[in-house]
């Protein structure tokens, strides 16, 4: 009886080594449907089949960005479930805000439902975390481990290469209108890249789980840092700000040249925090050499 | 007499100097805070503060609710109309919808002028509803219903603009929310001459005006050029919504709140009423402001102004609705008496040939959409797989057309207004804000939590309807009215969570926005319960729908017990709301619309009237389900936006017809 049992389970085992072995022969098909997801996957070296709200990802993550031959699968909050079907994925990836999706999913194909944010614990070892979690479900731990490395190391040297006079705590706020601002701290990806980089936020209060406080820029007085304005700023923002008293007002004060920022994806994962560790450096070092 | 109004004031101003007082002391010495209101001491952060921030908002605040007030008392003395308000009429969702279109299209636009093409968006809007209602002389219900409808079309569409771009738009939320946050005086520079002028303008128009409160054919035969004199004051007061909404964003409200206690206050000569107005109107926003500024921490930014006002006011506006005298104004004339003289030649023929329509639409909508590789034909390609997902989605919606257009039959019928419709008199939103509260305060998780909480916000407002209605005998007037309030709660509602920039919002977004993504056979099952059910229970009382057209007392001489009847089939048609607005969303005109089409076809009895209108409002949904999936494939627009947009298209046709 044991003996039986223990073939059975060694059976098991062989068919579920060749299932995955199987699996890794042929290129896996994949879909992403959170942003966060569709960059770790690109991270991870993986073109997803299908991704969603290319032209707006392509334009607000901008990098790693998505290769023309993934398909778009629509919005993020509603995929198209016919074209995802008709891709017949191996996986799916969505994030669990979007519970309504899942069962539905399932049908298709496996589903992973996993976010950094939204639970107000986001840092590097999260941001680890879900890369980890995320190459399992396909059987990529090693491009995961490597991604992880490089990154890290990347991190370092950029960390090195900061001039070594002390740094300003920066403030990093991102324009909604000309009044309003994103302000990022605790919980946000910038300051993950922030830590890594060992440089100080100036934004001493709370933030949601996404790692920002919705602002009007009077919040902004008192507060001794160094802006980072990260793009894009809303459409008439630059003229209005150009004349806006209170602004000017707030550069002059904080002592240092306003540092901005190409777009970066705000809720992204370890390439977004990368990439924004990388234009952060090179706006210190630049202001530096002028 | 004048102590009532004078003691009002006066606790006003002293509630808004206390707060201004302790705000003020709070930051530094009173007489260094008085200071900085005339100069800057550009070494002290706090006295920049108060003259970059705080004395600028305090000033923009009392101008814009001066201003919202002036509006508000014109728009409501030209209309004779005392629901009447900036915010009902259109303007301020116009600007919105104007700024949305510049960010997405033409950004240049906006870098020349933001206030002038909020200003555009506003003004555009304000001349459509003219153009629509000035065949009727600009008559005060249906200017009021044309900026409703005008209101939700924009509405619906700024949502597909909104889900198809949420992040280019997410700051346009915070200007939708009105925001009152200062930095510096180009505002008050900006509005102050602006309002002073209109102000004095309309001081020069005060006599016409009050001829206006005589009836109608009094102010003509005092040689009052009508259509002129609405054309004049409703245009001031356009203006002055627009230049507020442009520079501050939208505030609910205010316009309605502050001539409507003045009213109450028993201030009733037309001068007096305009100046307490407009102190009320200024003191009020600026109290509100004031507080909301004092609450702790982010709470201000999560709660604006703007959408506070809106909220605040909502209840107001149902509070007030039975304390008004409302003279019995001429009733729309309906489509109704229109439409039957020719009407003979079609009957049967045309049901069947509806009733065709219907099952050809469906074979072709489920089998030819666009795929992967473009246009596909299932019969060709023979992936019939695809129909497992597309048969749920199409079946819901015909499902749901046909019981909104069944709610929106015995809507019209019984309050012989072609205007009304679920839609229209609040059952509808209010199901979509028992969702809203159940969604953000998590009492409720899954589908099943959302239908008990959709249910129970229709109960509700309902309610609410039949409550504040029953002593009139659901007036029709009043009926409309009760909706605009519980809509404008919903908006607030949905304003202030959108505003928080929360990425969860767009999921919830989507949702409202009624589309049939979410529809499983479990759903579908539900619904066709539904529709059997109550479609059925809607046939017993065919005799009832057709006497009530016919008039209260006619109603009545042939032995119908008008109230009864009328309340047994409000009721039976806020079931059938209910049921369909959880598929397709609050917003959707077919309910307006399936019954107008219908009467054209030419059915006037009620039952023929019921078949005909849920065939079309079927065959609509169904058309609106698909075409909504083949617009911008891949990505989807809700069937609810989509009927929405076709169905605000007839509307304006029909309404300028009407």
């Amino acid at each position: 009886m044991i003996v039986h049992s223990i073939k059975g389970l060694g059976l098991t085992t062989l068919l579920l080594c060749l299932s995955s072995w199987t699996l890794h022969a042929e290129p896996q098909r994949l879909v992403s449907i959170d942003w966060s997801h569709t960059e770790t996957l690109l991270g991870l070296g993986v073109t997803p089949v299908g991704a969603t709200q290319k032209a707006a990802y392509n334009a607000w993550v901008k990098e790693p960005s998505i290769p023309a031959e993934s398909v778009d699968i629509g919005l993020r909050t509603q995929p198209n479930l016919e074209r995802l079907a008709e891709l017949k994925p191996d996986h799916i990836f969505v994030s669990p805000a979007y519970q309504y999706h899942q069962a539905r999913l399932e049908k298709i194909a496996p589903v992973t439902a996993i976010s950094i944010y939204a639970d107000g614990k986001a840092n590097w070892q999260a941001l680890q975390n879900f890369t980890n979690t995320m190459a399992a479900a396909i059987g990529k731990e090693e491009a995961a481990q490597q991604l992880i490395t490089r990154s890290e190391s990347t991190l370092q040297q950029l960390k090195a290469s900061l001039p070594s006079k002390p740094q300003a705590d920066l403030l990093m706020i991102q324009f909604m209108d000309a009044r309003h601002v994103r302000v990022f701290g605790q919980n946000s990806m910038y300051q993950i890249a922030l830590n890594q980089l060992g440089i100080k936020n100036a934004w001493p209060g709370d933030t949601n789980a996404w790692g920002f406080a919705l602002v009007g820029i009077d919040h902004l007085l008192n507060i001794k840092g160094q802006f980072v304005v990260v793009d894009p700023l809303p459409a008439g923002a630059k003229e209005h700000l150009e004349q806006d008293r209170l602004w000017q007002y707030l550069i002059k004060e904080s002592g240092h040249p306003v540092l901005r920022i190409e777009p970066v994806w705000s809720f992204g994962a370890i390439p977004s925090t990368v990439r924004f560790a990388t234009l952060i450096t090179q706006a210190i070092t630049e202001q530096e050499a002028n | 007499m004048r102590i009532l109004p004078f003691g009002f004031v006066g606790l006003l101003l002293l509630a808004v100097l206390a707060v201004c007082y302790a705000q003020l002391t709070a930051q530094m010495p009173f007489n260094l805070a008085l200071q900085s209101f005339l100069h800057t001491d550009w070494q002290s952060v706090i006295s920049i503060k108060l003259s970059l921030t705080w004395w600028p908002r305090l000033f923009t605040t009392l101008i814009c609710g001066a201003a919202l007030a002036v509006a508000g008392v014109l728009m409501q003395q030209v209309l004779r109309n005392p629901i009447a308000s900036p915010s009902t009429l259109g303007v301020a969702t116009g600007a919105s919808f104007g700024l949305m279109l510049a960010t997405l299209y033409a950004p240049w636009l906006i870098e020349i002028s933001h206030s002038l093409v909020a200003l555009m968006g506003g003004l555009i809007t304000m001349a459509l509803v003219f153009a629509l209602s000035w065949r009727r002389a600009l008559s005060p219900t249906i200017v009021v219903i044309t900026g409703l409808v005008i209101n939700l079309y924009f509405g619906a569409f700024s949502t597909v603009l909104l889900i198809l771009n949420e992040e280019k738009l997410s700051g346009l939320m915070i200007w939708g929310a009105g925001s009152l946050v200062q930095t510096g005086w180009e505002n008050v520079q900006y509005l102050l001459p602006k309002v002073i002028i209109a102000t004095g303008a309309a001081f020069l128009f005060l006599k016409p005006l009050s001829l206006l409160e005589l009836t109608e054919s009094g102010a003509k035969s005092l040689g009052v050029s009508l259509a002129k004199l609405r054309f004049i004051c409703l245009g001031l007061a356009v203006l002055l919504t627009s230049w507020v909404v442009a520079s501050v964003g939208v505030i609910g409200f205010i316009g309605l709140a502050a001539p409507a206690i003045t009213r109450l206050l028993g201030v009733r000569r037309l001068a007096p009423k305009l100046i307490v107005a407009m102190i009320i109107g200024a003191l009020l926003l600026t109290l509100t402001d004031l507080l909301i500024q004092s609450l702790p921490g982010y709470m201000p930014m999560y709660i604006q102004t703007g959408a506070a006002t809106a909220a605040l006011g909502a209840p107001l506006m149902l509070w007030l609705l039975p304390k008004l005298s409302m003279k019995h104004q001429t009733q729309t004339e309906t489509v109704l008496t229109r439409h039957t003289p020719h009407v003979r030649r079609f009957g049967k023929k045309s049901i069947l040939l509806t009733a065709a329509m219907l099952v050809l639409g469906l074979a072709v909508f489920s089998t030819v959409s666009l795929q992967n590789q473009g246009w596909q034909w299932l019969l060709l390609n023979g992936e019939w797989s695809m129909l497992d997902w597309r048969l749920p989605r199409l079946l819901t919606a015909l499902l749901a057309g046909a019981m909104l257009a069944v709610a929106g039959t015995i809507i019209q019928r019984i309050s012989g207004n072609p205007m009304a419709s679920p839609e229209v008199i609040g059952i509808s939103s209010g199901t979509a804000i028992g969702l809203i509260l159940s969604l953000y305060t998590g009492l409720a998780a899954g589908i099943t939590g959302m239908y008990i909480s959709g249910l129970i916000g229709a109960a509700i407002s309902m309610l609410i309807i039949v409550l504040l209605n029953r002593k009139s005998g659901f007036q029709p007037e009043r009926v409309l009215l009760t909706g605009v309030a519980i809509t404008a709660l919903l908006n607030a509602i949905q304003t202030i969570i959108l505003a928080g920039g929360d990425p969860r919002n767009y999921q919830f977004l989507a949702w409202m926005s009624g589309s049939t993504y979410y529809v499983t056979y479990q759903t579908l099952l539900m619904t066709l319960v539904c529709t059997l059910v109550l479609v059925s229970l809607v046939f017993l009382f065919t005799k009832w729908l057709d006497i009530l057209p016919l008039g209260q007392a006619s109603a009545q001489s042939l032995g119908v017990r008008v109230s009864r009847s009328r309340l047994v089939l409000l009721a039976i048609s806020a079931c059938l709301t209910v049921a369909a607005t959880l598929v397709v969303g609050p917003l959707s005109f077919v309910g307006l619309m399936a019954p107008h089409l219908a009467r054209m076809l030419g059915f006037n009895r009620a039952k023929e009237h019921l078949i005909a209108a849920a065939l079309v409002g079927s065959f609509l949904m169904l058309f609106a389900d698909w075409l909504g999936r083949q617009w911008l494939y891949p990505q989807e627009i809700p069937a609810g936006m989509v009927a929405s947009i076709l169905g605000g298209l007839y509307l304006l046709w029909g309404l300028q017809r009407l």
